[in-house]
Formats: C-alpha cells, sequence, structure tokens
C-alpha cells in the first residue's frame, strides 16, 4: 500500500441530515459513542497501510479540522506524506450537488502532482465499515482494471435507505456496465460504497476532460466511458452502515448495541481510531441500573439507562429514565427527567423534571449547546 | 547548549516493588495498571505538566520493557517538546565501566552530567509509585519563600500509623528541626511524602559528598536528608493537605484503587482542570448486555459486561461472561472472564484468562498454592497472561486454591473453548 494514496471527499446531500448538520459537515457527525463517521473510513486507510490522505474540505469544516488536528491519533503527523487539508473553494451558491465533485480535486491538482504514488482511493465519509483495502488493490491489479468501485449487496433495503445511493448494473464478470442513481433503474441490489481506486494518473486525465467538457461528475464521466474504461466492482460482504438521513443514523447506532456488531465494528479488521481526549473511566453509582447500551468514558451515571448511546462526558441523574436514546458528548440530564427516542446533541443540559418522548421511526433530535 | 530550566523533575522508578509480589512480577511497578485507565506513573507525570514542568528525566532499571514502552517520548503527557522534553535514564557504561543504581540518590549522582545540560536551579525528587494530584509549583513558591536548601512534601498521618514512615519534626515556621525514620515513639505526625526541591548547587554537593562515604545506603531518607540536617543546612517543609497515597504493598494499592469507588473520593479524576493524562488505547465505548448489571464501580473502554460488577474497577478491554459475578475486584486490563463465574475481592492480571464456573474468592488456606496465585491477607493476586482455561495443571490448582465451600463439580468439565477468540482479541488490543 505504499504506492497508494487517499482522497476523502464530502460532497453527499445534507437534506435529510440537516438536523445533525447544523454547525458540522457530514464527515464529522458523531457516530457510535466516541466517532466521528470520518474515524472509520480513516482508520481502514491508515490500517490499510495508506500513509498519503487529503480530506477535501467544502464547507462547515471547523469542527472536523479540530476532530483530525494534525491527524497524530491516525500517526499521520510524518514528515514524509501525511494528512492534508485540501480547501474546495467553491463558492457557488446553487450548484447542483454531484456524486464525486472533480472541481473539488481540480482545485488541489497540484497535490495530486505532487504526491508520488501510483493509485489513488477516492472515498466518501458516510460509509462506515471496519475493513482492509489490500484485497480491493489485489482485485485491481488482477482484473487490470481501470476504476474498482467498493459496494455491498443489500438485500433488506427500505426505501428510506435509496436516498442518495448509488447502484451498480454488472454483468456476471463483475464488470459495471452503467452506475444509476434510483433504485428503479437499477437492475440489482448492489450498492456503492462511496468508494473507488483508480491510477493516479488517469485521474489527471480525468481532470483534463473536465476543463473541456464542463461536466465535474465523477460518476458520470465514468458512465459515458463504460466501453472504453474497464470498470469493475469488488463485493464487500462484512458489516457496513450508511449514513444519510436521521432515520438511518438512528437505526445503525441502535444497530450497534447488538454485541456481534459491537465486536464487528470496533474489533473486526483492525481498531477504529479517534482524538483522544483523556477522560476518567466511567463512574456507575449505586442507585444506577443499565442495560443494553454503549457507554463511552467520563461519564457518570445515576439513573437508569436501557438501550441506549451515550457519549463521552455524559452525566444522568438521580430517577431518571432514559431509553432508546443517543446522547452527544457533555450532555447533562438532571434528576428525574425522562427521555425515550431521543438523540440530544452536544453540550445539552435537560433541567430537572423534563419528559421528551420521540417517535420509534422518527426521533425527537435536540440541537447542540440547548438548553431544556 | 539548552536553554536554562528553572526547575527539572527527576523521577525515580527502577525499584522492583517486591511487595506487590505478581504485579510486579513482570513490570517495574510503576506501569502497573490503576483507576481502571491509568498506569501508577501517569499521576506524577501529569502533575508534572499540570505543574508546568517540562523537563523530566525518569530513572528505570527493573524490568523497564513494558514502562519503556509506555511513556515512549511522553507525548501522552505532552512532554515531547523541544528544549526540554521526558528522558529515560537507565544506568549507564563509562570509561572504567559501570554499575546498577544502588540507591534513590546514586541514581541521581550517576545523572549528574544529565541535569547539568539543563543548568537548573533547582531540582524536584519524585517517586513513580505515589497516587496523588498535586502542583509541584506552589511548593517551588515555598520553597522560594523560605529560601530552603531543601523543601520537603509533608502530609499529616495517623498518629498510630506514624511508626511506618519517616517523620519530620517542624517548628513554628516550618522548618524542620529533627528527622527520624520509622520512630518507635513519634514526636510528630507528619510523615514525608518523597517529593522534594533540592538547590540544585547543593544536591550536586550533597550527593558527590554521600558517595565517598562508604557506609551510605545512597538514600535520600536514610543519608542525604539527615546528613544536610547534621549540616545544620535550611531544611523546610511543605505541608500537602490533599489526597496522598503511597502504592507500594497489594493492600494499599486495593485500598487506593477503592478509594476512587467511595461516594465523595478526595482524589477527583474527574476534574478537568488537572487532568490525569494517560496512553490511550484505541478500544471502543464499552457495552452493558441486557442481563448485566453495574454497581458503584467504574468501568474502562472496550470493556463487555454480560454479568453483574459490584464494586469493582474494570480496565480497558475486560470481559465479563453472563451470570458471572464480580464483586470487590480490580480486573486489569484484557482480563477474560468466563460464564457463570464467581471472583470476590481479587485482583487479576493483565490478560489472564479465567475459565467459565471458575471461583475466585477469598481463600481460607495458609501456604502459598501455585506461583501464579497469591494470597495478601485476603486480596487474591493472580498473575499476568494465565490461562487457567487450560485442562492443564493450572486448571486443578485454582480449584484447590479458592475456598472448598464455592467450588462446583463442573469446573473439571473445562471451558468452553472460546480461547482462541479471546487470543484474537488480545492480539487487536
Amino acid at each position: 500500500m505504499k504506492d497508494v494514496m487517499a482522497l476523502i471527499t464530502n460532497t453527499k446531500s445534507e437534506e435529510k441530515l440537516s438536523r445533525l448538520t447544523q454547525d458540522r459537515c457530514i464527515a464529522d457527525i458523531p457516530f457510535g459513542g466516541n466517532y466521528s463517521l470520518i474515524d472509520f473510513v480513516l482508520s481502514n486507510v491508515v490500517n490499510s497501510g495508506i500513509r498519503n490522505i487529503g480530506i477535501i474540505i467544502t464547507h462547515k469544516y471547523r469542527s472536523l479540522m479540530y476532530h483530525l488536528g494534525s491527524g497524530k491519533e491516525w500517526s499521520l503527523d510524518t514528515k514524509r506524506d501525511g494528512l492534508f487539508f485540501l480547501p474546495s473553494n467553491n463558492h457557488q451558491v446553487f450548484h447542483k450537488p454531484l456524486h464525486v465533485d472533480l472541481r473539488d480535486i481540480y482545485n488541489n491538482i497540484d497535490y495530486l502532482h505532487k504526491s508520488t504514488q501510483k493509485y489513488i482511493v477516492i472515498s466518501g465519509a458516510n460509509v462506515i465499515c471496519n475493513m482492509d483495502y489490500h484485497p480491493l488493490l489485489e482485485f485491481h491489479k488482477r482484473k487490470e482494471s481501470d476504476v474498482t468501485i467498493l459496494h455491498k449487496k443489500e438485500n433488506e433495503l427500505t426505501p428510506e435507505d435509496y436516498f442518495d445511493c448509488d447502484f451498480l448494473n454488472m454483468d456476471s464478470n463483475h464488470r459495471v456496465t452503467r452506475i444509476v442513481g434510483s433504485f428503479d433503474e437499477a437492475t440489482t441490489h448492489n450498492v456503492s460504497m462511496e468508494l473507488c481506486i483508480l491510477e493516479r494518473e488517469l485521474l489527471l486525465k480525468i481532470l483534463d476532460t473536465c476543463i473541456a467538457s464542463g461536466n465535474w461528475d465523477l460518476i458520470d464521466i465514468l458512465n459515458e466511458n463504460t466501453e472504453t474504461l474497464k470498470i469493475y466492482a469488488y463485493p464487500y460482504d462484512g458489516y457496513a452502515a450508511r449514513i444519510n438521513s436521521v432515520h438511518s443514523y438512528y437505526k445503525h447506532n441502535m444497530e450497534i448495541l447488538n454485541p456481534d456488531i459491537w465486536e464487528k465494528l470496533f474489533l473486526g479488521t483492525h481498531l477504529i481510531y479517534t482524538r483522544t481526549k483523556d477522560n476518567p473511566p466511567t463512574k456507575y453509582d449505586k442507585t444506577s441500573s443499565v442495560h443494553n447500551s454503549l457507554v463511552s468514558f467520563g461519564c457518570a451515571i445515576k439513573g437508569e439507562v436501557k438501550n441506549s448511546i451515550l457519549f463521552r462526558e455524559v452525566k444522568i441523574g438521580h430517577n431518571c429514565n432514559v431509553k432508546n436514546c443517543i446522547i452527544m458528548q457533555n450532555g447533562l440530564i438532571e434528576d428525574n427527567v425522562f427521555l425515550e427516542n431521543v438523540i440530544i446533541d452536544k453540550d445539552v443540559y435537560i433541567k430537572s423534571g423534563t419528559y421528551l418522548q420521540g417517535k420509534a421511526e422518527d426521533p425527537v433530535v435536540i440541537a447542540k449547546k440547548s438548553v431544556i | 547548549m539548552q536553554k536554562r530550566k528553572e526547575m527539572l523533575a527527576m523521577l525515580l522508578a527502577g525499584g522492583q516493588g517486591s511487595r506487590l509480589g505478581l504485579l510486579t512480577k513482570h513490570i517495574a511497578k510503576p506501569a502497573v495498571p490503576f483507576g481502571g485507565k491509568y498506569r501508577i506513573i501517569d499521576f506524577s507525570l501529569s502533575n508534572c505538566i499540570n505543574s508546568g514542568i517540562d523537563t523530566v528525566g525518569v530513572l528505570t532499571q527493573y524490568k523497564p520493557f513494558i514502562l519503556n514502552s509506555y511513556i515512549g517520548i511522553g507525548s501522552a503527557w505532552d512532554l515531547d517538546c523541544g528544549n526540554g522534553g521526558l528522558f529515560l535514564l537507565p544506568p549507564y557504561a563509562r570509561e572504567k565501566g559501570g554499575h546498577w543504581y544502588s540507591g534513590t540518590a546514586d541514581a541521581i549522582y550517576q545523572n549528574i552530567d544529565f541535569i547539568d545540560q539543563f543548568n537548573p536551579e533547582y531540582v524536584l525528587i519524585l517517586s513513580g509509585d505515589h497516587i496523588y494530584k498535586m502542583d509541584y509549583s506552589l511548593m517551588l513558591q515555598c520553597h522560594k519563600e523560605k529560601n530552603a536548601d531543601v523543601t520537603i512534601s509533608v502530609i499529616e498521618v495517623p498518629w498510630e500509623e506514624a511508626n511506618r514512615f519517616g517523620i519530620m519534626e517542624t517548628n513554628s515556621e516550618g522548618k524542620i528541626i529533627q528527622f527520624a525514620e520509622k520512630p518507635q515513639n513519634p514526636n510528630s505526625n507528619l510523615a514525608s511524602m518523597g517529593i522534594y526541591i533540592f538547590k540544585w548547587p547543593i544536591l550536586k554537593e550533597c550527593l558527590i559528598n554521600d558517595q565517598s562515604d562508604a557506609n551510605s545506603q545512597n538514600d535520600f531518607g536514610k543519608n542525604i536528608i539527615p546528613k544536610m540536617l547534621d549540616r545544620k543546612m535550611r531544611l523546610f517543609a511543605y505541608h500537602f493537605k490533599d489526597y496522598w497515597k503511597d502504592v507500594g504493598t497489594v493492600e494499599s494499592y486495593f485500598s487506593a484503587n477503592m478509594d476512587l469507588l467511595s461516594g465523595e473520593s478526595e482524589l477527583n479524576i474527574f476534574d478537568d482542570s488537572a487532568k490525569i493524562y494517560s496512553v490511550n488505547s484505541a478500544h471502543p465505548p464499552h457495552y452493558i448486555g441486557s442481563q448485566a448489571e453495574v454497581d458503584n464501580s467504574l468501568i474502562g473502554k472496550g470493556c463487555q459486561i454480560l454479568g453483574k460488577v459490584k464494586n469493582s474497577i474494570l480496565s480497558p478491554g475486560v470481559y465479563v461472561g453472563p451470570e458471572t459475578i464480580v464483586e470487590d475486584a480490580i480486573i486489569m486490563p484484557g482480563v477474560r472472564i468466563g460464564k457463570e463465574g464467581y471472583v470476590k475481592k481479587a485482583i487479576i492480571g493483565e490478560q489472564t484468562f479465567i475459565q467459565d464456573y471458575a471461583q475466585v474468592c477469598a481463600a481460607d488456606i495458609k501456604e502459598q498454592p501455585i506461583s501464579e496465585v497469591e494470597n495478601h491477607s485476603g486480596i487474591i493476586v493472580i498473575g499476568n497472561h494465565i490461562d487457567f482455561s487450560n485442562n492443564g495443571t493450572n486448571h486443578k490448582t485454582i480449584v484447590d486454591f479458592c475456598n472448598k465451600k464455592c467450588l462446583r463439580s463442573v469446573m473439571d468439565e473445562g471451558c468452553n473453548g472460546s480461547y482462541n477468540q479471546h487470543q484474537k482479541r488480545r492480539k487487536t488490543f
């Protein structure tokens, strides 16, 4: 993997995630009690041995840059290569969201020129999994492929899950015949995992054609060239979660309460790294009662918690009843509070006696820094 | 040439800590895990950086590998800084050969050249086996105000325990007028905490002097301090009033851990203003199962709790199987306890594997059963990296060791094999 670099893009639609993305980009949405979404792809990249990583930052990136810092936690604070932030300079107000916006990459073309690696992995940040890219690279080389796209066969998708997905139509030899943006046109349930690998030189060539044609969407360009380019699909069969709406965010968080998925996602192929905060262990009081929950560090629990995910430094008071909730970092829940099906963003203060109940299919989202 | 440092710290981390028995069989005492997340040395190193000291020499000698790899270049404590930082100082060879550190003062003596590089005004001497939070800058301020040659940090101990400590007698100004090591009839209850601030030129002179004394044990408490007192130097006491505990024995180690659980813990590890830093492993948040119960406990990262845990401290990556009860116990990182077991008042060493149905509880036998298990006045200590699930001798001996009343015949049926899975988990951590 010495010969591979990675670009992490950030162009998925925020339409259905807007309640969680008011002051952060999708890549920095907190997930799983301790992580940001980007931690998963970044850890996969690093654990696969890739050491040259560019993060494309387009908007609302302060918290993402704070989270990644120098890249120390991912061992990317190195002299050779390392972690690079690539600002997009894209000031269009009404631009159509593209699958992979090559303008962002073109704006940083110097970075591509300076890099020495032969291959480049381009990935989004909203699909989380724990995987090693070695087999993908091997497949790419063996097939003498021009572009290899990672996909997962999903048999139990609900219409909610189709949102903002690409489906790969392919022949029996895994060669992609068309990439389609809606389920109606799809012939299979092969959903793209927003990750592809290609040669850096090819990407530079594609960028040249973008300038000439004015079309900046990588997926469009691939679709127009399925004859001339050998585009293959590489199947992933491990656990993967796609975060494209508040609904899927809630669903996949709750999913990791299943110990099997917890183990696969966090302790599977390798470890997932994140920014560390030096919090103490979590303190369970004599009066606490916690069941089927994922609890991060530095929490102090006195009340009752069930089927919930508590991020760092969450304090739960006496006689609380917290069910099916996600409570993000630094949430302060006073005594005698009832919460069910609620997503509580960071730094929220819920005063004593509050009663909040959301629907299981549509949880209540309490915005960052609210006082209730 | 280094920029001059006002004060640098020398942390004594080379002792064997033999009174901790199995806990220090493979690792140096400062590297022993503590409090569900930390290692003992975290407290002294964090105190240094929280007090504004950015140059720390760590003197190592006994089984240093884990300690060395844990400390690294000190980045976990922000001590990987330019013009200063953290330095590991093992004994080294000179033109005419070298020798081991023969005492606390000798360890500093052998590193006089290291200290001189920084040309400090003051040197702070610390031990790597104390649990406390302290701002050394306040002690330095006191040292300067009194224009002391050495300031010794002292803490009031109960009178009946005063005969276990080095006891300082002070006058009304805080000047030390008498020092007695473990006195039979103490005149004071101010115990030395083994934390000293010296004027460096004076310490240097005392160390060189002490080396030429063939009868000296080269120890701060036994030799350097009494000699300074004899020479009528200015020795002052600095009263420390907060939580402090020497974890030199299994009993004190156990109670210092349990102090974190007592309702109003005097050692506030939750206080953000002076955090205790440590090397953070990449464990996920811990999981509490549907049938699990956790009561008055500290739970570290990456634990998976399916049974019951009460009044206990669980370090990162511990697995507690279904219907297992863990009570009054300290479980070190990566331990796996199978199903339907019972662990009571025990310390279980790192990466040890306790089989299903095992009963680890207060033993009523007198002699030492096997080398991997010890009984320290009712606290059972099990060593590191032991696999009790093998159907070999270990398996039998833990049966013999434990209280006969607790035994179940099912123990002999052995473990239901998820040991390989556990091995895999070990590797990932």
